[in-house]
C-alpha cells in the first residue's frame, strides 16, 4: 500500500509543535527507513501511520483513499513495537493468532495461518510457550509473525532491534529483509541507527526536530546530502566540518565565486582527503601538519591541523610523523558547501534529492 | 485515538462504561451522604411519607446534651486509645521478628494473619466463651496465678477491656502484613551503609528501620484510628445485643444503631452520624499534617 | 553464641504470641465437640474423652443453619461477581477513556471514600423501604453492587499495563471492549483475585447491614443468623461453638488457599480492613 502524507503536522496541548508540514510518499512494496535522532518525532511520525495518533492538520492517503479519520482499527496495519508489546497470558501460538481472532476468523483457519506465520518466522518449536520464557530476538520474530497475521496492506516496526545485542541485531536485520521480500508487504521502519537503516531499507527518510530532512535511496543520502544535518548525520566517521572562514583562499579558484559569496560550512568526508593526487577529480589542495597518526591492519588514519582546525582522513597511503607538513588532495566527490541555512548549495549532484 | 481531546462521543462511550457502578454509588453513596446531613436538620420527619416539618438544629442541640452520647464519644475515645497504639506496638514487633527468621516464617504468618479472615461475630462468641466467668479459660489462666475470677463482660469496669483485648487480637495479623511489607521495601544497602558507619542494630533500628517505615506506621495508625471510630459489630456480638454492662461499651455507633434502629428517632441518629464523620475528618486531618512534618515517604 | 540467644530469644515470643492467636479457634474447636458437663469442668479439658459430633447435627437442627449458609453463599457470590463487573468497567473508564469531567468525577469518589458507610445506613435504609425492598435479598445485595474501593484498587493496577499493549491490541484490531476482557482482564489475574477474596471475606462476615434490613428467618445470612442463635443457644456453649466453627471455617479455608493472593492484596491496598 501506498502511504502519502499531504501536509502533516502535529502538535500537543495545541502550542508544542512535534511535527512540522510533513510532505511525503512511501511507494508500494518497499521498505522504507525512517531515521533520526532520539526525540525527532520518527516514532511520532509511525504512530500517525498506525492511527494511532491524530495529525492536528493534513492529511494521509493509503493508496488514493483518505484514511486521516481513520483509527487504527480502521486502517488494518500490522505494528511490531519497541518492546515487542507480546501478550504475556497468552502462548505464543495464541499471541500470532489474536489479531484474527478480533478478525473473527474460524479457529481451525487461524490455527493453520498462525503456524504457517510461526514457520516464516522460525519459531515453529516454540509456539506453546509463552513470551516470558522466549529470548529477545525469539519475541521480536513472534511479535513479527503477529504482526503480519491479519496479512496487513503495511507493516510497521518501530525500533524493533534496539533492544537486542549486537549479533542478534544483525541477524534480525536480515530476518525482517528477508520477511519482507517473502512477503512483498509495504515496510515502514523506525530507527536510530543509520547503519541498521542503511542496510536493510530500499529508501531512508531522514528526521530532524520534527522536519523531514531527506527521503530517498541511501546511496543519495550519503552522496548527496540535502544539507549540513543529514551530511553530519550519514557516515562513519563522521564528515569534518569547518567554516568557510577558516579557508584562506585555498577554493577561491576552484568554486564559483557567486556560490563562495553564499557558502557558511564546509563538508568534507575523512575519505575525500588523500595525501596523493588522484588526477581528475581533485578540486582543490590544502597544506596541514600532522597531529596523530594511527595504524591498524591495512587502515591508516590521520588527524591533521589545518589552519588550528582539525580534520580526519582515511585515505592516506604513505606512513606519516608527527609534526610532519602534508599536502591534501581534495576530491570532489566528498565535498560539499552548505548556506547559512544549512543547505547544501556545492558539490555532489545538485539535482540529486 | 490516544491523542485526541474528549468528544460528546467519547464521553458518552465512557459513560456507558461507567453508568453500572455510578448507578449504585449515586443511589447507595453519593445520594446518601447528602441526605443523612440533610436529615440530621430534620426535626419533625414521618419516615413512612418522608416528609419533613420542620428542620433545624434540635438533633444536635439534644445529642451534645444527652448523657448517652458523652458517654458514647468518651467511650469511642477510649477505645481508640486502647486498641491503635497497642496495635501498632504488638504488630511491629511481631514483623521486625518474623522479618529477622527464615524457618517457619510463612507458618507463623498465617497464624497470626487467621483472626482477620474470621467473622466478628462468630469469633466473638469464642472470645464471650473465653471471658466466662465461671468456666472461661481466661480466668482459668489467671486462677493459676492467684488471681481471683473477674467478671469481663459483666462487670463495667471490665467490660472496655475485654472489647479491647478480642479487637487488638482479631487486627494485628493485617497490620503485620502491612508492616513486613514496608521491612521488605527498606534497601538493604541502608543496613549496609549504616553497618560501615558503625551503628549497631538498635541505631540501626532508630536511624534506619523506623523512619524508611514511617510511611507504612502512619497507614497503620490512621486504619486503625478510622477502624475503631466504627466499632459495633464486636461490641454487639460480644455483649449479645446490648452495649456492654451500664453502657460501658456504648461507642457512637452503637449509638447511631440504638437511636436509628430501636428508637426510630432518625434525625438524631443522623446527627450523631455526622459527628462521628466530622470525628473522623479532623483526626485525619490531624494525622495527616504531623505526617507531613514527621513521615518520610 | 550472643546470635543464637537472640535467635531463640525470637522463636520464643514468635511460639508464644503463636499460640494466644490460636488459642481462641483452639478453644473453639474443643469445646464444640465436647459433652455439656465436660464445657464446665475445671480446669478446663482440651481434648474430649469422645468426640461430640452430635453437636453439629443438634445446633443444625436447633436453627436453620443451612438457610443461613445458603443465604451467605447466594448473597456473597452475587455481590462480589456484581460488584466486580461494575467495578471493571468503571476502572477501565477512568484508566484508559477520555471524556468530560473525568478527573472532577474521580475526585469526588476518591472523597466519598472517608466517609463512614455507618453513617449512610439511614438513608439508605428509608431509600430501600420506599422502594419496598426491605427484607428482601436485593436490600442485602444492590447497595454493594459498586465499590469505589474497588474501582480505585483495579484503575491503580489497569494504569500500571504498559502502553504498548494497548496500542498493540488496537493495531490487532481489538475494541477497547475486547481489549479490556481479552488483555487487561486476563493479565491483571492477581490484582482482580486479590480484590475479590477481600470482597468475599468482607461481604461473608457482613454484619450491621444485614442485621438492619432483614428481619424474616429465612433471609439471615449466618452472621446475624448465628447472634439470633446465641439466644436460643444460652449456655449451651458446645452448640454455640459447633454453630461459631460453621460460620468460620469456610473463610478460613478459603483463606488457607488463597493467602498468597489475600497477603499481596493487602500489600497493595492496604487500606481494606
Amino acid at each position: 500500500m501506498e502511504v502519502t502524507f499531504k501536509d502533516v503536522s502535529l502538535s500537543y496541548d495545541g502550542s508544542r509543535e512535534i511535527l512540522h508540514h510533513l510532505n511525503f510518499t512511501i511507494p508500494e512494496g518497499t521498505l522504507v527507513s525512517i531515521l533520526g535522532p532520539s526525540g525527532c518525532g520518527k516514532s511520532t511520525t509511525l504512530m500517525m501511520i498506525s492511527g494511532l495518533l491524530a495529525p492536528t492538520s493534513g492529511k494521509i492517503f493509503f493508496g488514493d483513499k483518505d484514511v486521516t479519520k481513520q483509527d487504527a482499527l480502521a486502517r488494518k496495519v500490522g505494528m511490531v513495537f519497541q518492546n515487542y508489546a507480546l501478550y504475556p497470558h497468552l502462548t505464543v501460538l495464541e499471541n500470532i493468532m489474536f489479531p484474527l481472532k478480533m478478525a473473527k476468523v474460524k479457529k481451525p483457519e487461524r490455527k493453520k495461518r498462525a503456524l504457517e506465520l510461526a514457520k516464516l518466522v522460525h519459531v515453529e518449536d516454540q509456539i506453546n510457550k509463552k513470551p516470558g520464557a522466549l529470548s529477545g530476538g525469539q519475541q521480536q520474530r513472534v511479535a513479527i509473525a503477529r504482526a503480519l497475521a491479519k496479512e496487513p496492506s503495511l507493516l510497521l516496526l518501530d525500533e524493533p532491534l534496539s533492544n537486542l545485542d549486537a549479533r542478534l541485531r544483525i541477524e534480525m536485520r536480515e530476518e525482517i529483509r528477508r520477511i519482507q521480500q517473502e512477503t512483498g508487504v509495504t515496510t515502514i521502519f523506525v530507527t536510530h541507527d543509520q547503519d541498521e537503516a542503511l542496510h536493510i531499507s530500499d529508501h531512508i527518510m531522514v528526521l530532524n526536530n520534527g522536519d523531514m530532512q531527506q527521503f530517498s535511496s541511501a546511496e543519495t543520502l550519503y552522496d548527496n546530502p540535502s544539507n549540513l544535518f543529514v551530511a553530519k548525520f550519514i557516515g562513519e566517521p563522521v564528515i569534518n566540518t569547518l567554516e568557510i572562514s577558516d579557508f584562506q583562499g585555498e577554493l577561491d579558484q576552484h568554486v564559483p565565486a557567486d556560490i563562495l559569496k553564499n557558502a557558511v560550512s564546509v563538508g568534507i568526508r575523512p575519505e575525500a582527503l588523500q595525501d596523493h593526487d588522484s588526477g581528475s577529480d581533485t578540486i582543490a589542495t590544502i597544506e596541514t601538519t600532522v597531529k596523530e597518526f594511527e595504524k591498524y591492519g591495512r587502515e591508516k588514519n590521520a588527524q591533521l591541523d589545518f589552519h588550528g582546525k582539525k580534520l580526519l582522513t582515511t585515505e592516506i597511503e604513505n606512513n606519516l610523523e608527527k609534526d610532519q607538513k602534508l599536502t591534501l588532495y581534495l576530491q570532489k566527490s566528498g565535498f560539499y558547501l552548505f548556506d547559512q541555512d544549512g543547505k547544501r548549495i556545492f558539490g555532489g549532484d545538485q539535482d540529486a534529492k | 485515538m490516544l491523542n485526541e481531546k474528549p468528544t460528546l462521543k467519547s464521553t458518552g462511550k465512557a459513560f456507558l462504561y461507567l453508568l453500572p457502578m455510578l448507578l449504585i454509588t449515586v443511589t447507595f453513596n453519593i445520594y446518601p451522604i447528602i441526605k443523612s446531613f440533610m436529615m440530621s436538620f430534620y426535626t419533625k420527619y414521618d419516615f413512612f411519607t418522608d416528609k419533613v416539618s420542620k428542620i433545624g438544629w434540635d438533633n444536635f442541640t439534644y445529642i451534645f446534651n444527652d448523657p448517652d452520647f458523652h458517654i458514647a464519644v468518651k467511650n469511642t475515645l477510649i477505645f481508640v486509645v486502647g486498641v491503635v497504639p497497642l496495635t501498632v506496638i504488638i504488630s511491629l514487633v511481631i514483623a521486625l521478628l518474623l522479618n529477622r527468621i527464615k524457618w517457619l516464617s510463612g507458618l507463623f504468618r498465617t497464624v497470626y494473619f487467621l483472626p482477620f479472615v474470621t467473622s466478628t461475630v462468630a469469633i466473638a462468641q469464642v472470645w464471650h466463651w473465653i471471658y466466662n466467668s465461671d468456666y472461661g479459660l481466661l480466668n482459668y489462666f489467671l486462677s493459676l496465678f492467684g488471681v481471683n475470677p473477674i467478671s469481663w463482660l459483666e462487670s463495667p469496669k471490665y467490660a472496655m477491656l475485654s472489647l479491647i483485648i478480642m479487637s487488638i487480637w482479631k487486627n494485628l495479623g493485617f497490620n503485620i502484613v502491612l508492616f513486613l511489607v514496608g521491612l521488605n521495601n527498606i534497601n538493604e544497602r541502608y543496613y549496609q551503609a549504616a553497618k560501615i558507619d558503625g551503628a549497631n542494630s538498635w541505631h540501626q533500628f532508630t536511624n534506619v528501620t523506623l523512619p524508611l517505615l514511617s510511611p507504612i506506621t502512619f497507614l497503620v495508625t490512621i486504619n486503625g484510628v478510622i477502624g475503631s471510630f466504627k466499632a459495633f459489630d464486636q461490641i454487639f456480638a460480644l455483649f449479645n445485643g446490648n452495649p456492654g454492662p451500664s453502657k460501658s461499651a456504648l461507642t457512637i455507633v452503637y449509638y447511631l444503631y440504638q437511636k436509628f434502629y430501636t428508637e426510630w428517632k432518625y434525625g438524631i441518629a443522623a446527627a450523631s452520624g455526622v459527628v462521628l464523620f466530622f470525628m473522623i475528618l479532623l483526626v485525619t486531618v490531624i494525622q495527616l499534617s504531623y505526617s507531613k512534618k514527621h513521615v518520610h515517604y | 553464641m550472643k546470635v543464637k540467644i537472640a535467635m531463640v530469644l525470637r522463636y520464643v515470643i514468635l511460639i508464644l504470641g503463636g499460640i494466644i492467636m490460636l488459642m481462641p479457634f483452639l478453644w473453639m474447636l474443643s469445646t464444640s465437640l465436647k459433652t455439656q458437663p465436660e464445657t464446665v469442668k475445671i480446669p478446663p479439658i482440651w481434648i474430649p474423652k469422645q468426640l461430640q459430633f452430635s453437636n453439629y447435627i443438634d445446633a443444625f437442627k436447633a436453627a436453620p443453619f443451612a438457610q443461613y449458609f445458603l443465604n451467605s453463599v447466594f448473597v456473597t457470590t452475587v455481590t462480589t461477581v456484581g460488584q466486580l463487573f461494575t467495578s471493571i468497567l468503571a476502572a477501565f473508564a477512568f484508566s484508559r477513556l477520555n471524556f468530560y469531567g473525568k478527573n472532577i468525577i474521580f475526585v469526588i469518589f476518591l472523597g466519598t471514600m472517608m466517609v463512614p458507610v455507618e453513617m449512610l445506613i439511614i438513608p439508605n435504609f428509608v431509600t430501600l423501604s420506599k422502594l419496598h425492598l426491605v427484607n428482601t435479598y436485593a436490600a442485602l445485595i444492590v447497595p454493594w453492587l459498586a465499590s469505589f474501593f474497588t474501582v480505585f484498587t483495579l484503575r491503580q493496577n489497569f494504569q500500571s499495563v504498559p502502553d504498548q499493549l494497548y496500542y498493540a491490541a488496537k493495531i490487532d484490531g481489538a475494541s477497547d471492549w475486547h481489549y479490556l476482557w481479552h488483555v487487561l482482564v486476563p493479565i491483571s489475574k492477581s490484582t482482580i483475585t486479590a480484590v475479590t477474596v477481600l470482597q468475599v471475606i468482607g461481604s461473608w462476615n457482613s454484619f450491621m447491614w444485614p442485621l438492619i434490613v432483614t428481619n424474616s428467618e429465612n433471609l439471615r445470612t449466618l452472621p446475624v443468623g448465628l447472634q439470633a442463635f446465641t439466644g436460643d443457644a444460652g449456655t449451651n456453649y458446645a452448640q454455640l461453638m459447633a454453630a461459631s466453627t460453621f460460620v468460620i471455617l469456610p473463610m478460613v479455608i478459603l483463606y488457607l488457599f488463597l493467602q498468597k493472593y489475600i497477603i499481596a492484596g493487602i500489600s497493595k491496598t492496604g487500606l481494606k480492613g
